[in-house]
């Protein structure tokens, strides 16, 4: 972000360090061009009248001090702005990890096969995920849960309904 | 056994005339909710999975947002053939005649 009272020579720098920051390493290039201004400074401080305001002679100093403060603020937005994508990072692979039906679609998998799996339990799941992370998203955790074992049950009790029959057919043929 | 290309049951009819009806393709969950209660939750994946055995219906997984943590939905897309059996069977109105 942009100082709204910055004068010409700090927006010029600005362009400059965007240039500069654009793919290097921040501290490393935040070191480094402080070092150079210093350098400036110290061995031609005329060098540095070209970013400064032309009408209001600027000091060197002052012009370093200026852009040393917009470096300062560059960097610490560029800290937050790492520090903010790292922890969406975490955040996104938490996600992953925690997705319902995670373990179940191993399982499945193996008893279903590829090809049945893919055909139909992936949309099942699909289906489910959405409904899941739409309720996440709401902060409704209880419907989030609601949705995970409704899911289950629409896989599940077919294969219960099977078994009992199942065992009720063998049960009813023993008795006769 | 393999399904290929035999005629589609009456509820079967209902998804390729919902799919007919939408060029774009329908999710699972839209065919439930345009059939009237006709195909239920529970097995419009098992219908459209038939279909789709029988060359009737094609899938496509569209590409989702990369922070999205889920599985994308699968659209499902009439074929050809799809259209085709619709025709012959609104021209021979047989429709009805498959449950």
């Amino acid at each position: 972000m942009k100082s709204e009272s910055s004068s010409p020579a700090v927006k010029r720098f600005h362009e400059l360090l965007d240039a500069v920051l654009k793919d290097v390493d921040g501290k490393e290039s935040h070191e480094e061009f402080n070092a150079t201004l210093d350098n400036i400074a110290k061995c031609d401080p005329e060098a540095l009248r070209e970013f400064g305001d032309e009408d209001s002679g600027q000091e060197p100093e002052k012009v370093v001090a200026e852009f040393k403060a917009v470096i300062a603020e560059r960097m610490s937005l560029l800290a937050r702005l790492r520090v903010a994508q790292a922890r969406r990072r975490e955040l996104l692979e938490l996600r992953e990890k925690l997705r319902p039906g995670r373990k179940f679609s191993g399982l499945a998998m193996l008893v279903l096969g590829e090809k049945r799996f893919q055909r139909y339990i992936v949309p099942e799941l699909a289906d489910m995920h959405k409904e899941y992370y739409e309720a996440i998203d709401a902060g409704e955790c209880k419907k989030a849960r609601a949705i995970v074992w409704r899911f289950y049950g629409f896989i599940l009790w077919p294969i219960v309904k099977v078994l009992f029959l199942t065992i009720k057919t063998i049960f009813d043929f023993a008795n006769k | 056994m393999k399904r290929t290309q035999s005629w589609p049951t009456k509820t079967e009819m209902t998804v390729l005339s919902l799919l007919m009806n939408s060029p774009q393709g329908l999710y699972g969950l839209e065919v439930v909710e345009q059939s009237n209660k006709e195909v239920k939750r529970g097995s419009v994946y098992v219908l459209l999975g038939r279909l789709e055995e029988k060359g009737y219906v094609e899938r496509t997984t569209p590409k989702v947002d990369a922070s999205y943590p889920g599985l994308p939905r699968p659209i499902y897309k009439i074929t050809a053939p799809g259209r085709k059996v619709l025709a012959l069977a609104d021209q021979l109105d047989m429709k009805e005649a498959f449950a």
